[in-house]
Formats: C-alpha cells, sequence, structure tokens
C-alpha cells in the first residue's frame, strides 16, 4: 500500500512522469484555488471510477469495456459537476468547461484500463487515491508557482510589496508550459541523484 | 417445399447460436445496464441538487441586477452559442438603450469563447440601440478574435432582448 501510494505521487506520477491530463494541468493551474478544486475533484472521479470498474471488471465484456468506462466515468463527472453548480457555485465558475472535460482526462481512463480492470476492489481504491493525489501535489506545485510569479498573489493574498511588477506570462499556456518543463526538471535531477546513491 | 422450410429454420437456429456464440447478446445487455444504471444515479443527483442550483441562479440574477446600470426593465435570454445557450441578462433604458449587459451562465471554450464574460467586450453595448450586431459601425460591437461565433451570439441576444423590449413598451402604452 506504501508502495501505491509512492507510485501515484512520485514513481507514475500522472502529471509529471506519465504526462497524462495535460489540457486541464496547463489550463487551470494559474491559481491555488482552481488547482487545488481541480486536483480533488479528479481525485473523487479517479477514486470511484477505480472502484466502480474494478468491482464490475468480470461482469463487462471485453468488447464493450472502454463504453461502460466511459458511460460510467461521464457519469461520476456529471455528478461531481451538479454538486460543484449547487454548493460551490464559485469554484463551478471558474473552472468552467474543465469539470465535464475530466471526462476525457486521459489519467482517469488510463488508471481503469491498464489498473482497476485487472487488480482488486480494494488495490484499485487506493490507486485512485494516490494516482488523484499525485495528480493534485502536481497541480498546486504548477498553481503556487504560477500564481506567486504570474500575479504576485498566494491564495488569493498579495505577498509581494506594491512595487513587484506580477509576470503576465506565467498566467498564460506558455507559462504553464515553462513551469511544468522546470518541475519535470527538478523531479529527475532529485530522483537521479537519489538513484546515483543508491 | 418442406425441404425449403426446413432450410429456413436451419438458418435461423444457425444465427441464434452464433449470436449465443459471440456473446454479442450478453455485451449489448450489460452495456444497455450499466447505462441505465448510471441514468438512474443522474437522474437523482439532478432531482437532490436542482433546488440548490436553482437558487444560486437566483442568486447570480439579484447580483446581476446591480450591475446593469440604470435600467428600466431587465430582460433574459438565452441565445444559441459555440458550446450550447449562454443565458444572459440585458438592461434596457427606457428609450430603448442597453444600460448593462451580464452572462449568467454559459460553456463557451476556455481562453475564446469564454472571454465575452471579460468586461471590455460587455461594456461595448452600453448605449447601444435595436438591431445591434457585431462589425462595424456606430451601432456595432467589435467581435473578439477568435471567438466570432460566440460575439455574435452574445450580441443576437442583446438584439432579441432589444426586440422583447420593444413589443413590452409598444403593448404597455396603447
Amino acid at each position: 500500500m506504501g508502495n501505491q501510494l509512492k507510485n501515484g505521487l512520485i514513481y507514475q506520477n500522472p502529471v509529471l512522469v506519465l504526462l497524462l491530463g495535460m489540457c486541464p494541468a496547463i489550463a487551470i493551474s494559474t491559481s491555488i484555488f482552481n488547482g487545488l478544486g481541480m486536483g480533488l475533484c479528479t481525485t473523487f472521479v479517479l477514486f470511484f471510477s477505480n472502484i466502480t470498474i474494478s468491482a464490475l471488471r468480470k461482469v463487462i465484456p471485453e468488447n464493450v469495456r472502454i463504453a461502460s468506462y466511459i458511460v460510467i466515468i461521464a457519469t461520476l463527472v456529471t455528478v461531481v459537476d451538479l454538486l460543484l453548480q449547487a454548493y460551490m457555485p464559485a469554484l463551478s465558475r471558474s473552472l468552467g468547461l474543465f469539470i465535464p472535460l475530466i471526462v476525457v482526462n486521459c489519467a482517469v481512463l488510463a488508471r481503469a484500463e491498464s489498473f482497476a480492470n485487472k487488480n482488486t476492489v480494494l488495490a484499485s481504491a487506493i490507486d485512485g487515491l494516490s494516482m488523484g493525489l499525485g495528480f493534485t501535489a502536481a497541480l498546486l506545485a504548477m498553481s503556487a508557482i504560477r500564481e506567486i510569479l504570474g500575479a504576485g498573489m498566494l491564495m488569493g493574498r498579495n505577498i509581494f510589496p506594491s512595487g513587484f511588477q506580477p509576470v503576465q506570462l506565467m498566467t498564460l499556456a506558455p507559462g504553464g508550459f515553462i513551469t511544468l518543463g522546470c518541475i519535470i526538471a527538478l523531479k529527475q535531477w532529485m530522483s537521479n541523484r537519489k538513484g546515483g546513491k543508491a | 417445399m418442406s425441404i425449403l422450410e426446413n432450410r429456413v429454420v436451419k438458418r435461423i437456429i444457425d444465427s441464434l447460436k452464433w449470436i449465443a456464440r459471440s456473446s454479442m447478446l450478453r455485451s449489448i445487455l450489460v452495456l444497455s445496464l450499466v447505462a441505465a444504471i448510471c441514468s438512474l444515479a443522474l437522474a437523482y443527483t439532478n432531482i437532490t441538487t436542482r433546488g440548490s442550483v436553482r437558487e444560486v441562479v437566483r442568486v447570480a440574477l439579484e447580483d446581476a441586477a446591480e450591475h446593469l446600470g440604470n435600467y428600466a426593465e431587465i430582460i433574459e435570454v438565452h441565445p444559441k452559442g459555440y458550446g450550447g445557450d449562454i443565458h444572459m441578462v440585458i438592461g434596457v433604458s427606457e428609450n430603448g438603450e442597453v444600460t448593462g449587459v451580464v452572462i449568467i451562465g454559459m460553456n463557451e471554450t476556455p481562453g475564446l469563447g469564454s472571454k465575452i464574460e471579460d468586461e471590455d467586450f460587455l461594456n461595448q453595448f452600453i448605449g447601444k440601440r435595436a438591431g445591434v450586431s457585431v462589425g462595424k459601425g456606430s451601432n456595432n460591437v467589435d467581435a473578439i478574435a477568435g471567438a466570432t461565433v460566440s460575439s455574435k451570439a452574445v450580441a443576437e441576444g442583446v438584439a432579441h432582448a432589444l426586440e422583447i423590449f420593444a413589443e413590452l413598451s409598444a403593448g404597455g402604452g396603447e
């Protein structure tokens, strides 16, 4: 279980290693509020889709499995969308179309296809949770950097003296790619160094 | 005759066997069941959240009224955008000029069509009269680059609201 958690968070981090779910990662990570919201919504969907698909892995025939997975994932995403609209309108408004787009987040389908349909419900639940938290952690790191540099704020509060000129590029898509590249490089450097010692 | 009949019956039995063996029926059955259960789950969620969603929209409409300037009438329209209906309200003054436009809900493409929510775009409509559209001219507004369909949809919504206002005031005057 510890290994599985490490896999999702570090060794097989969906964003930093598997490079899945790039679209929301680049588009949403402009503020910590958005990054955290998106990460937790995706974690919710991953957790329950992994459980459902794992529980049904012996019932769903091979040739209609992808269609069934998409129906299940789309249902969970719509549930999240409706709940956000009802109880967290501010988050729903700022994430907008990216919530329905979790359906096509390849990280969710990839875990269903490569893990949940071959493993037990418990293992799949842990996998969904760890992958979701890995996704959230990567989004948090990206959105913290982009919010600090791009808007001069942290958690919506100004952190620099009034003379600070925010770097607008960081709030745009290129800034997202640059941030992602730097974080991946840092992660690689750290794991290479660790590997060298061992 | 009976030989032919026998052949037909045999063909039918063979086809049934093939269907059973190919597990096609099972696939259809399972997929239908999955879809049916998911629909039920969605229906249940929809029913339980519907009240709160309505409340959120009502609050949004109340907030919008404060950003519509010195209006005589607020008109709600749902023009068709690039990603479904755009829910918007328009404030109209007594002499038929737009006093403000607020987008309540929309599903336009993020980064392109979603810019219809920007104040720079919406403020262009203030002071415009019936027949407003996208293009060049004193009664027209500039479209957002890369989001012509969404811009046109908003302009059509405003024009439609002004038509409704004209009908209302014509009806009220008589």
